[in-house]
């Protein structure tokens, strides 16, 4: 195959997946707890390689139906993953600025993991040495472009880094996400969103703007799925906040 | 942050005014022209020159040589002008526009004055359909602002006008385009009278810029609009703290050419001085007021 044809069949995976995973995340009782299983939209598939790829790009974001939206996990979910890593191990880097952004999705990933009680080896734990302390000092332009390749790690639950930091900069996650918006980016706007929103949600101060933009950038790109799923996330953690 | 930005600034506005004076042939009005010939672009830039000689001369900090030509060019404005007999004239022939007592009160501020206007000017302030012009309410701030320097009576209350704002409504911060951003900055320039009062512009009015000029400001660098951007960076300037944005102050400084003409960022000046002029003076009076107002509260300046 052309790298141009695999790049789009992942494209085209990594949507699929996050549709589903969407679909997962409401709780409005469409779809039985039982549905949502990550090894049969995965593995023993015609096309396992590209599906493995997209539960990899979508990585701890895959999971969230699991931790979320209470969908039942099992050693099947956790097998898919388990090959997924094994095929696709990270690359030795992806720096975005000073954020490696493999390493700490891959953290969050595994942390996501061993909370559901199944630790994959493969996967590092060590991630706090590899987070360059200068995300203090930054300037807002630069320091919320890096937080969006590592929106993954915006969960409950998982300390990093880049998670105090935003507990410390609300007015620069703000300033991105209006940034991102007035450029068009609503997949970009979306992930900041979401780390606003996960701020809102450990009890952080309220925040003026975040629900319209959620719903600005839904109607404008709800259609777009990794930005459906961004902004599905966002939603819950505010709901969780009330 | 602003060690860096204030030199720079000094340069921007001395090369802009030289370039103004060097160009400013471009709007000349007939000897004794009656009202109704008057050309209204002429008319516009020819008040636009007056602003940027008057605020420069107002701040007096960014330089001898940008002062003398700050008042060679309100002496050029005045000149073209019949020395305030072509305004007369305009408002005495069709009383109801504004636009001559505007660019009135920018020269009356910098010690222009014509007798017989100041009369008519303080008639018309009592007139019913002074109050009543229906134009969007920055520019009913703009005939406020105008009346103040002329020593008239607020004809309404400028709280009410300010939250009819694009800015008084403290949108979301993205929905700011290029027209509501104009919209935000003429707000700003008559509330404060282009940074001589930072105060006139509501506390509530300053948090919220403070929050997202920044924004507004980095978007505007990135698409290389400089005319606005020149704008952005001057309410920066009117604002009790300013935000300062270094790095975007070191891009608009760049874009200005060697001549001293600031492009406005839209389109792409040509060979002909003439349609050069016409395309990019009022981006180049904006670099000139940027400039001053960085250099006067850069260094502490007192803006009055």
């Amino acid at each position: 195959m052309e790298a141009l044809e695999i790049q789009t069949r992942v494209v085209d995976a990594v949507d699929m997946l996050s549709v589903d995973v969407s679909d997962a995340l409401r709780v409005d009782g469409t779809i039985s707890r039982m549905d949502f299983r990550l090894h049969g939209r995965t593995v023993g598939q015609d096309d396992s390689a590209t599906r493995l790829a997209a539960l990899r790009v979508l990585g701890a974001d895959a999971l969230t139906p699991f931790v979320l939206a209470d969908r039942s996990f099992d050693q099947s979910d956790a097998e898919a993953f388990r090959q997924a890593v094994l095929r696709y191990p990270a690359p030795a880097t992806e720096r975005v600025g000073p954020v490696d952004a493999w390493r700490m999705r891959d953290w969050a990933l595994g942390q996501v993991l061993g909370d559901l009680g199944t630790p994959l080896a493969e996967l590092p734990t060590d991630l706090e040495p590899q987070v360059d302390s200068t995300g203090d000092s930054e300037p807002w332009t630069t320091w919320s472009a890096g937080l969006l390749a590592v929106s993954s790690l915006a969960l409950p639950g998982l300390d990093s880094a880049p998670r105090r930091q935003t507990a410390k900069r609300r007015l620069d996650l703000s300033r991105g996400m209006s940034r991102s918006i007035m450029r068009r980016d609503y997949f970009g706007a979306a992930r900041l969103a979401r780390w606003i929103a996960l701020d809102v949600a450990a009890g952080g101060p309220p925040d003026e703007f975040v629900e319209p933009a959620l719903a600005h950038i839904a109607v404008l790109a709800g259609h777009q799925p990794r930005t459906r799923l961004e902004v599905t996330l966002a939603q819950i953690l505010l709901r969780r906040n009330g | 942050m602003t060690v860096s930005t204030v030199p720079v600034a000094e340069r921007m506005t001395a090369r802009g005014i030289a370039w103004l004076n060097q160009t400013r042939n471009h709007v000349v009005l007939p000897v004794d022209v009656p009202a109704d010939l008057v050309d209204s672009k002429v008319f516009k830039a020819l008040s636009e020159l007056a602003l940027a000689g008057r605020i420069v001369s107002r701040e007096g900090l960014a330089g001898t040589e940008a002062s003398s030509g700050a008042r060679e060019l309100l002496d050029f404005v005045w000149a073209q002008l019949g020395e305030g007999d072509v305004l007369y004239r305009l408002q005495a022939r069709n009383a109801s526009p504004t636009y001559a007592i505007e660019g009135y009160s920018l020269l009356a501020a910098a010690g222009y004055r014509h007798a017989a206007l100041d009369v008519l000017c303080a008639h018309l302030a009592t007139l019913r359909g002074y109050v009543v012009p229906e134009v969007v309410p920055n520019r009913q701030l703009a005939i406020m602002a105008a009346a103040r320097r002329l020593g008239l009576p607020p004809h309404r209350d400028p709280a009410e006008l300010t939250a009819w704002t694009w800015l008084g409504g403290k949108p979301e911060p993205w929905m700011l385009d290029t027209f509501n951003g104009y919209s935000v900055t003429h707000t700003v320039f008559h509330l404060t009278d282009h940074g001589a009062n930072p105060e006139g512009l509501p506390e509530d009015l300053q948090e919220y810029l403070r929050r997202w000029l920044p924004v507004w400001i980095e978007v505007y660098t990135e698409s290389g609009f400089w005319d606005l951007l020149g704008e952005l960076l001057i309410i920066d300037m009117c604002l009790t703290e300013p935000t300062w944005n270094t790095e975007s102050w070191a891009r608009y400084a760049e874009a200005q050419h060697a001549d001293g003409m600031m492009p406005n960022g839209l389109n792409r000046p040509t060979d002909d001085p003439e349609q050069t002029f016409k395309a990019h003076y009022h981006s180049t009076v904006v670099a000139v007021i940027a400039g001053a107002l960085a250099v006067s509260r850069g260094l502490g300046g007192g803006n009055g």
